[in-house]
């Protein structure tokens, strides 16, 4: 297995590529959220075309929120872990440019399939089957790479991102392949292995209280791998985070039924949930209090370096989605929320995976160390707006919840309900006003993010053509 | 759930016996019939499940408005479920008595000129596009080979019984279907006739 020296160069390459492309799909998602709550907010603004209808643009928004930049950014840290444990080039090259394209061919088929009508109906698993079939197959490219490079190791001892990323691996596989079984009857069309509260149940499962479902081993994984390396500091507790891990792994299997209280599912497995649901508060609590205290209150440096800033932000948004998920999974709490406009939307949720991708991307990017850095300041901008507009969000689906479940549930004396339907959606409009100007601040930060990563690379190739021409080869 | 004599096979057994508890369905519970299956496809494929639930809670807010909360025996038949997770517009398990199917034509067609301030958006090609009816007798045998009790002659009959109606009329159809509950089934044939009768009448457009 040994690989020509220029060949670490060009696995840089595919990571930064994998980056790109992240950021790309990031800025491309945000824009179209933004959209898709200014068509609720002035619905005459709808084009009134099939393909660009609400309901098929919306599952294609958090796909391509939480598959492309979320799983590119994922993926290309898996990458850069692996090379980085092993002190060792990524390990079949071939494979490594399938995962690549593999995975953008996922979002771009996913997303032409979705806008073509032919989702599968799952909760946050909406691309049809064949594109799953790819997906599946992606993930065990990725797998093998990690697996295969890891081996050439010489330091036998694991760090503890690389366990978190194992544990994504494998959980990611399982939990996507059993919840997305089915007959296909065309290419386009399947019919579901399991039937109704069954199949809604998996769906949730899979899809889960996201913090807590698919990817956040693999995100905490990352930061994990970053923070240390950020912050030239090792992580404040190696135990607690191998014993927060484990805690995830045999726990996170339940995660999702918080989503279906009071629903048609038997009474045992909803209490069995709720049980679950309020456990998983002390691993995720601890692992974002872990990378907190790693990070240990040095306010200055944060200053200086606002990577470490958005890292940060990203815990302690993690943390408090994590929180979040947990009073949901208590009954009353959920029978109150679960309210006109739905349980709360998962903006807190998402909003720490966006931050922990980008926070990475920022930190991936510069690999091989590119001559020029990016620009503090905008850096520094790029994570304010990224919490002013997280904020923005969570706040407003905070309001919208309370309130609407307030009416929802308020019967008159007959018991009849006490206010009209519309009179609770019109409720609505103001907090939805607010989403949309958090969203537009992401859409500004990624902006300058990507002027931002614009201008280093050309700095650093104008740099290499020089060095180039300087000291020929 | 199965008989267990052999112990070693408990996990299988235990995962047959939880999804035969979540999958029997309840006595008299009718499969969709064709047309309005073909609609629930309609309704999965433009995603009205992104803004519409279709489950009833068992919470006060929910059956003074939508009526009984369903159990999983009445949604034996849902492949996928389509539940949704928010309510942007009303639950769609039952539709509302008040507006009959002309109106719902319109609403669909164009929902601002029923609501004034509805955000819903408007869905003016179900109205131009047709059913082909090709994939329907396939689905419906996958459907009959894994449990639902659909005649041969009623699958064979399908595609020419769902060919050329109008998508808009195939979708209404699946709402009034699923719009009672399994105990009234003879005013959903009342129902699915009359839709038949009004799309001849009315022709493809509102
Ligand atoms: C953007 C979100 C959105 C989408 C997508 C959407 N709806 Fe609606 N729907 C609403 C809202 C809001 C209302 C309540 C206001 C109204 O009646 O127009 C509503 C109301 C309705 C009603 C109630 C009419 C009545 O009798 O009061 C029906 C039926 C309906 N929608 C069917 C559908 C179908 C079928 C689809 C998919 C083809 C769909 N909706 C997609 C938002 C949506």
């Amino acid at each position: 297995m040994s690989t020509a020296p220029d060949a670490s160069l060009s696995h840089h390459k595919v990571i930064r590529q994998l980056a790109l492309m992240a950021m790309l799909w990031g800025g491309l998602s945000l824009c179209l959220a933004v959209w898709l709550c200014a068509v609720r907010l002035w619905p005459t603004l709808d084009l009134q075309l099939a393909w660009l209808s609400y309901g098929r643009l919306a599952p294609l928004q958090t796909h391509a929120l939480l598959y492309g930049l979320g799983g590119s950014a994922l993926i290309a840290s898996i990458f850069h872990v692996a090379q980085h444990t092993a002190q060792h080039p990524l390990c079949s090259p071939q494979l490594v440019r399938f995962a690549l394209l593999g995975w953008q061919g996922v979002i771009v088929l996913g997303s032409l399939a979705l806008m073509a009508g032919f989702s599968s109906g799952h909760l946050m698993a909406e691309y049809p089957w064949p594109v799953d079939v790819l997906m599946t197959l992606v993930w065990l490219a990725v797998s093998w790479i990690f697996f295969t490079t890891l081996e050439q190791r010489s330091i036998r001892r694991l760090p503890v991102a690389c366990w978190f990323i194992i544990g994504c691996l494998v959980m990611v596989l399982l939990k996507h392949v059993l919840a997305s079984l089915t007959h296909p009857i065309s290419l386009v069309l399947a019919i579901p292995l399991y039937t109704g509260s069954l199949d809604a149940l998996l769906q949730r499962w899979q899809a889960g209280p996201l913090p807590g479902g698919m990817f956040a081993l693999g995100f905490i994984g990352m930061l994990y791998h970053a923070l240390p390396r950020q912050t030239q500091r090792p992580l404040y507790s190696h135990r607690l985070a191998i014993v927060s891990f484990w805690s995830l792994v045999l726990l996170l299997t339940w995660g999702g039924a918080p989503l279906l209280f009071a629903s048609p599912l038997p009474q045992w497995s909803q209490t069995l949930g709720m049980a679950m649901g309020i456990v998983l508060l002390a691993p995720g609590l601890a692992l974002s209090i872990n990378g907190l205290l790693t990070l240990n209150g040095d306010w200055q440096s944060m200053r200086r370096d606002p990577l470490r800033c958005f890292m940060a932000a990203a815990l302690v948004f993690y943390g408090l989605a994590v929180l979040e998920q947990t009073l949901l999974s208590i009954a009353p709490l959920n029978a109150l929320t679960f309210s006109a406009a739905g349980s709360l939307s998962p903006a807190n949720a998402l909003g720490a995976m966006a931050m922990i991708s980008v926070a990475m991307l920022y930190f991936l990017l510069p690999y091989p160390r590119l001559p020029h850095r990016f620009s503090t300041r905008l850096i520094a901008l790029h994570a304010s707006l990224a919490i002013v507009g997280t904020l923005l969000c969570v706040g407003a689906s905070w309001a919208t919840t309370l309130q609407q479940a307030e009416m929802w549930h308020a019967l008159a004396a007959d018991g009849s309900p006490q206010y009209a339907l519309d009179e609770i959606l019109a409720t609505a409009r103001t907090p939805m006003l607010v989403t949309l100007a958090g969203l537009s601040c992401w859409v500004m930060g990624m902006l300058l993010m990507a002027a931002n990563v614009a201008q280093a690379l050309a700095n650093s190739s104008t740099v290499r053509e020089l060095s180039r021409g300087g000291h020929p080869a | 759930m199965p008989h267990n004599d052999e112990p070693w096979r408990l996990g299988p057994v235990a995962t047959t016996g939880f999804q035969t508890t979540l999958s029997t369905p309840s006595d008299g519970l009718k499969p969709l019939d064709a047309l309005a299956l073909e609609g629930r496809d309609i309704y999965r494929r433009e995603g009205c499940q992104q803004c519409h639930t279709r489950v009833v809670r068992d919470l006060p807010g929910d059956y003074a408005r939508y009526g009984a909360a369903q159990t999983s025996s009445d949604l034996a038949f849902d492949r996928p479920s389509l539940w949704g997770n928010a309510r942007h517009g009303p639950d769609l398990s039952r539709l509302p008595s008040q507006h009959d199917e002309a109106w719902q034509r319109v609403h669909l067609y164009s929902p601002r000129t029923k609501v004034p301030d509805s955000s819903m958006p408007g869905y003016p090609w179900l109205f131009e596009q047709a059913l082909t009816g090709q994939t329907i007798a396939a689905r419906m045998r996958k459907l009959q080979a894994l449990g639902a009790p659909y005649r041969d002659d009623e699958i064979l009959a399908a595609p020419s019984k769902v060919r050329g109606v109008a998508e808009a009329t195939a979708l209404l159809a699946y709402l009034r279907h699923s719009s009672q509950n399994h105990t009234s089934s003879d005013t959903a044939l009342a129902a699915s006739g009359q839709t038949e009768e009004s799309r001849k009448q009315t022709g493809d457009t509102p």
